[in-house]
């Protein structure tokens, strides 16, 4: 036996409340407005409260006749609680039922165009927020994080470039130059903002002219032209920032080597300290060397 | 002995929580209060187990025991007591055990407080929900995250340490515990929500019954947010707090849900609305919690390929969908009784600022998370490796944080309902005119650019706004008027205002170069005067400390350095700030030259009023310690207008008897 005699309180009220609004029946109906109902007639929990009450009776039925059929109950105890549960699991469920239909009748109906209005303008911010997420977006540098970025200094802006440069090289290779002009405009754009913060960086104006070199040896012959006209801007005050700055002597020199202007290139070339630059560049400055001796343009 | 000890912490825990959520689960389908009621001896157990687990942790890499692989991993006989205590969280597996210990406490202080209402069906499937992520981060401890995995260690050996950076600074040994007391106190309220889902109690009950968990996560949360942002300041050296990178807006996207969720929770509770919002938003912050435990520890920030190699990665993002999924389909089954028969009756309301508050918040929240997977949606479809960088946030979140704080001003004024013109002047003109000076006195002072000066401008309207609020209250209440949700959230909003102020400051006007000094050479930069005076070696156990002595405007020296630690070779710089109300220098070493002249490259970071974003930090969590504790209830028979004049009322003028 699981229910108690003194339970059903929350029931009964509720169908004493139904009860009342049918005998009201027949007056012209209200509209409906639920700031004038008691809050808690619309309140979920109290419905969910209903229906487990609801829910317990109807068990406490089931057990009851489990216990008849046990012998464990007499015949009048057994019609009396029945009778009892039945009532008082009717009394629920009517209780339910009328509260159901008491927030269903008080809720607003769905305005549709309202909602496709609301599912438009989310479809558009969303859509809106991925283009400009899409225009944000740059080529990753080895070593960059996926999203945002810590403010660097000199030196890791400079290494950031010297990658985007390489994956750069790479894309070129792979016969895909406008993701290479990507990049190398990605690295380009990486030396200025090294420039900004150290002016008088020579490792970033020399090498951010050699990229303006390796555009313009990618590009149309008037725009490359004017590229290099930049990329010499940059190897010149380089140079005049740190004379002993080989890297920048070395790129100059090919420049000139390129315009003809065989004697500044070799005076460059005269300058350079073999011992102070990588082995894959003397090989280049032994080309270059040639080239000059000989009067030879790339 | 460690290694057993561990491996018996989450066993226990997984064993416990395993039958608990079992024994519960029947308990409740098969309504017997009695099992229900067993769940406190569950997650007495669950909370063992994790304690084991850490006590054990802990203990081997304070004894340095390297026969566990994590301490031969990420322990060190150098690393000093403090970092060594923190190594737990320093280090994928060890941060799980943490998680775990820090649910199992959540769990038994939610016991706790429901002790008499354990068989009340809504906190019994709460717990149940409990129980089943407890499952989880206890199975992660005994499968794809192990901690307690041995290994044998050569003689003599000894582990590299923490990742230099974590053994740093103090601040390691505290944002990390805040951050997860607040990632794992979102269990509690999406516990509750679920359980009110299931139970089909979608009312205002079970917002009442958590709202203060919600609170306390929120308040664990924001501390661990701005402690990580100082500690990423005074360590990491970049001259920011702030970069917009993964793990930043990891932790904020759940925040700002959870902002968002602590507002609107607010008209459900007055006006019975937002029920599915609300529901949602909980779940969201739960769910997000997860998905940047996943986007921090599952290698996917290496690569989008990397996660399916790393059990951990495919868990979390299965518990994730799990998550979603769970919340989308009993939202969906509940969907009838969710829907709310009351509209908003006026956008002009306490409820319409709530609504446009909580758009905003979603939207922000969006933003973040678009930007912070686009490059993973780019790499997963063409193996392209695309970064979204600062500007994209920059401009996405700027107008929404202006907007927000237009709101956060005019919010606390408005009534419920609706709210005349002329109740709103009489309200607002005060805030207004505070707005206004703020304006005009940046811009005397030299600040310039539309973004920051506006932000200035609505920082007053709002801080005035606020102020007003708490003034009132004071005068009713005394002391009392700074306590409870109401006032405790206006100190909270002094705090977000100071802190908006400070950011658009700092952001705005920050100057930063480099120079190359020799010993006893002066630089000028952003009105202020270095002087290099030399260079300082200390040797310390675990690291050699080489630092640059740097006069500020003759104060100090200031000593940024370059660490060379002992193990792995690596050198780190640590910044040295000097922090004054208005500004901060922050120095760091770039470069030490060799040779006669000993020449050194520093950076030099000059940002505006800084401190103020710490500052700002502690006034918000002040604001939250006061808005958990109980406020002044209403008498039911208070009178709500003011009070009739005392006075009996004059007779109208040439009135006869």
């Amino acid at each position: 036996m699981t229910a108690s005699t003194g339970g059903g309180t929350a029931a009964r009220r509720a169908a004493r409340q139904a009860a009342t609004a049918k005998s009201a029946k027949g007056k012209p109906a209200a509209t409906p407005n639920p700031s004038s109902r008691g809050r808690r007639d619309l309140d979920p929990d109290a419905l969910a409260a209903l229906e487990e009450e609801r829910d317990f009776l109807l068990r406490s039925l089931q057990d009851l006749e489990r216990e008849y059929a046990a012998g464990d109950v007499d015949q009048s105890d057994y019609e009396e609680l029945k009778d009892d549960y039945t009532a008082r699991a009717a009394a629920a469920i009517r209780a339910v039922d009328d509260r159901s239909a008491a927030v269903k009748s008080l809720r607003p109906q769905r305005n549709w165009k309202r909602t496709a209005l609301g599912l438009v303008l989310v479809g558009v911010v969303a859509v809106g927020a991925g283009w400009i997420v899409f225009r944000n977006a740059g080529t990753r540098a080895p070593g960059q994080g996926l999203t945002g970025d810590a403010r660097q200094d000199s030196s890791n802006l400079i290494l950031q470039a010297q990658g985007l440069t390489g994956q750069a090289q790479a894309s070129l290779q792979a016969g895909d130059s406008a993701k290479a002009l990507k990049q190398f405009e990605s690295a380009v754009q990486t030396y200025d903002e090294a420039l900004e913060i150290s002016p008088e960086n020579v490792q970033a104006m020399t090498y951010r002219g050699w990229v303006l070199h390796t555009i313009a040896l990618n590009s149309e012959a008037s725009v490359a032209a004017q590229l290099d006209a930049q990329a010499r801007q940059y190897l010149d005050e380089a140079i005049a920032t740190d004379p002993t700055f080989s890297d920048a002597r070395v790129f100059r020199a090919i420049l000139e080597r390129n315009a003809g202007e065989f004697a500044a290139a070799q005076a460059d070339l005269d300058a350079i300290d073999m011992n102070a630059i990588p082995v894959y560049m003397t090989q280049m400055v032994n080309a270059v060397k040639e080239d000059v001796a000989a009067g030879r343009r790339d | 002995m460690n290694l057993a000890l561990g491996r018996a912490g989450v066993t226990l825990g997984l064993a416990a929580a395993i039958l608990g959520a079992v024994t519960v689960g029947y308990g409740l389908i098969r309504h017997r209060p009695e099992l229900v009621r067993l769940s406190r001896w569950y997650a007495a157990l669950v909370f063992f187990g994790g304690l084991l687990a850490a006590f054990a942790m802990e203990r081997a890499l304070i004894t340095r025991d390297f026969t566990l692989q994590y301490v031969a991993d990420n322990g060190s006989t150098k690393t000093p007591a403090l970092y060594n205590f923190a190594t737990l969280w320093g280090a994928l597996e060890g941060s799980i055990i943490l998680w775990a210990l820090i649910l199992g406490g959540y769990l038994v202080a939610v016991v706790l407080k429901f002790r008499k209402r354990l068989a009340d069906p809504l906190v019994g499937w709460a717990l149940f929900t409990m129980l089943v992520v407890c499952i989880f981060f206890f199975w992660l401890l005994v499968g794809p995250a192990n901690p307690f995995k041995s290994f044998s260690p050569p003689v003599g050996f000894d582990g590299p340490g923490p990742n230099p950076l974590l053994q740093n600074h103090p601040l390691m040994a505290f944002h990390p515990p805040m951050l997860y007391l607040g990632y794992v106190g979102f269990t509690v309220p999406f516990a509750f929500a679920i359980a009110a889902l299931v139970t089909g109690r979608v009312g205002e009950g079970w917002l009442l019954a958590t709202r203060r968990w919600t609170l306390i996560a929120w308040g664990f949360l924001t501390a661990g947010i701005i402690l990580g942002s100082w500690w990423s300041y005074e360590v990491l050296g970049w001259g920011g707090y702030w970069a917009w990178d993964p793990v930043e807006n990891a932790s904020l996207m759940p925040w700002l849900t959870g902002t968002a969720y602590l507002h609107s929770v607010l008209v459900q509770e007055r006006r019975g609305m937002l029920r599915v919002w609300n529901i949602s938003l909980l779940c969201a912050t739960f769910a997000l919690t997860i998905l940047g435990t996943f986007i921090t520890r599952s290698g996917v920030l290496e690569s989008v390929h990397a996660f399916t190699t790393s059990g951990i990665g495919v868990s979390l993002i299965i518990f994730f969908a799990l998550i979603v999924l769970t919340t989308v389909v009993l939202i969906g089954l509940r969907g009838d009784r969710l829907r709310s028969p009351g509209r908003i009756d006026s956008p002009l309301s306490r409820e319409g600022a709530f609504l446009a508050n909580n758009v905003l918040f979603a939207a922000f929240a969006f933003v973040i998370l678009l930007g912070t997977i686009f490059p993973l949606i780019v790499e997963a479809i063409n193996d392209d490796r695309v970064s979204v960088g600062v500007p994209y946030f920059n401009r996405m979140t700027m107008p929404i944080g202006l907007t927000l704080l237009f709101l956060m001003a005019i919010a606390p004024v408005l009534p419920w309902r609706k709210a005349s013109g002329e109740l709103l002047r009489h309200r607002l003109l005060w805030p207004a005119w505070i707005g206004v000076a703020s304006m005009v006195f940046a811009v005397v002072v030299g600040a310039r650019g539309f973004a920051p000066v506006v932000a200035f401008g609505l920082g007053g309207f709002a801080a005035g706004s606020a102020g007003r609020q708490l003034v009132l209250a004071t005068r009713r209440q005394g002391w009392r008027g700074l306590v409870g949700r109401a006032n405790g959230g206006m100190i909270v909003h002094l705090g977000v205002v100071i802190i908006a102020v400070a950011f658009a400051a700092s952001s705005s006007y920050v100057r930063q170069a480099e120079f190359t000094l020799t010993q006893g050479q002066s630089a000028e930069f952003a009105g202020h005067t270095l002087v290099y005076e030399g260079q300082n070696v200390k040797i310390e156990e675990a690291k050699i400390v080489n630092q640059v002595l740097i006069r500020i405007d003759g104060t100090g020296p200031w000593a940024p350095s370059l660490n060379k630690f002992a193990n792995g070779n690596q050198t780190i710089g640590t910044p040295s700030v000097r922090s004054t109300v208005t500004d901060d220098v922050a120095l760091s070493v770039i470069a030490i030259k060799d040779g006669e002249n000993g020449s050194v490259t520093v950076r030099v970071t000059v940002q505006p009023l800084i401190i103020w974003l710490w500052i700002g930090g502690g006034v918000m969590a002040l604001g939250t310690l006061l808005a958990v504790f109980p406020g002044r209830r209403r008498n039911p028979i208070d009178a709500v207008s003011a009070p009739l004049s005392v006075e009996p009322p004059k007779e109208p003028t040439g009135a006869t008897a």
